[in-house]
């Protein structure tokens, strides 16, 4: 018998913590197998990047040419900065991936992460959200990571948080 | 074989026959320690109920004892406010404050393992006293759960503040993977096929 799980969605950012939730959602989650009435149950991986004003730090009166990025040749490094990040996650992500043997989806969103990340489960109807959660180290891992917390309380499927065990 | 793409779907893998075998295989090694907190609220059966549901895979007579149903009694100290200093509840008042709670957690207790009968999943369950939230880290770091499921009643963020979460809690304490499972805002769990 398999699970029910038709989509899951696993939030990666780039830090280990969201790449160790991958990987434990790959080696413990069990999708709906393929039969005559459904389809393939699939992983999402979800990256959400941070819009283009944030990537460049909150005072944008820093930048030489003014508070709007409207200079189109600054704008465009930002995001080719951005799209080789969100590459470069991507390609660690698939390649946990391949070694496992699963069929996975990749999606990338712009915009603030914890919402998009609510978002995108209730467009893509999950299942089930895995998140790794942010440990600054022994100290701070008694704290959940703010897009985690937001996402466990507001996300309208089941919650999964991998935390790295010490 | 094609190598994985970003914009497309990526399925990598053997013929089929060698994706049966391994497909069992890992079905074998897929029984991981469960642990469900319940309590008297219906948030907490329909975690559990998601749990059965979604988290085994192997039932019936073969599989591992692998699911732990916990139930946290509030220590009876907490109902009894003393008027006065040197009045202390009689041993009468006691024992029939702590039938009572064993009749509460032994009802919340038989319903959920009723209901992983019904989904032929073999459960043991466990009832502590304390502080629940407290003792539901401490059980599943004793008893190496490999994930923790508590249910969430949706609270918001003052109440949550005001009135403390389990949830919230565990997430933050427990040292396993931790499943956070809110009520559907419709009443049914029904897959959401619509």
């Amino acid at each position: 018998m398999s699970g029910n799980l038709r989509c899951v969605i696993v939030a990666v950012d780039g830090s280990e913590e969201s790449m160790k939730a991958l990987r434990w959602a790959l080696d413990n989650i069990k999708l709906r197998s393929p039969s005559s009435d459904a389809e393939a149950g699939s992983f999402i991986i979800l990256h959400v990047q941070s819009p283009p004003s944030i990537a460049t730090g909150l005072n944008p009166g820093a930048i030489p040419f003014g508070a709007d990025l409207e200079v189109p040749a600054f704008a465009a490094a930002i995001e080719a900065h951005q799209r080789r990040i969100t590459e470069a996650i991507f390609d660690h992500a698939l390649k946990i991936c391949s070694d496992k043997n699963v069929k996975v989806k990749t999606e990338v969103v712009i915009g603030d992460s914890k919402e998009k990340i609510c978002e995108a489960v209730e467009n893509l109807h999950a299942d089930l959200l895995v998140m790794g959660s942010r440990a600054f180290g022994p100290i701070k891992r008694m704290f959940l990571g703010s897009v985690s917390n937001y996402c466990a309380n507001h996300a309208q499927c089941p919650v999964t948080i991998v935390k790295d065990t010490a | 074989m094609q190598t994985p793409e970003m914009s497309a779907m990526a399925t990598v893998g053997g013929g089929v026959a060698a994706e049966e075998e391994k497909e069992a295989a890992a079905a074998e090694e897929k029984e991981m320690r469960v642990m469900v907190a319940v309590d008297h609220s219906d948030g907490s059966f329909y975690a559990l109920h998601w749990a059965l549901e979604n988290l085994f895979r192997k039932r019936g007579a073969a599989a591992a004892e692998a699911l732990t149903v916990v139930h946290v009694q509030l220590p009876f100290q907490h109902h009894i406010i003393p008027a006065a200093h040197d009045i202390y509840a009689t041993s009468i008042v006691v024992d029939s404050v702590r039938k009572a709670q064993e009749q509460n957690s032994a009802v919340i207790l038989s319903r959920a393992f009723r209901l992983c009968k019904d989904k032929m999943v073999k459960a043991e369950t466990l009832i502590l006293d304390g502080d629940p939230k407290e003792m539901i880290c401490q059980a599943a770091e004793q008893m190496h759960v490999d994930i923790l499921v508590v249910g969430s009643r949706g609270l918001s963020k003052i109440k949550r503040a005001f009135l403390g979460s389990v949830s919230d809690y565990c997430a933050h304490h427990a040292k396993c993977p931790i499943l956070i499972v809110k009520p559907p805002k419709e009443k049914l769990p029904t897959e959401s096929s619509n």
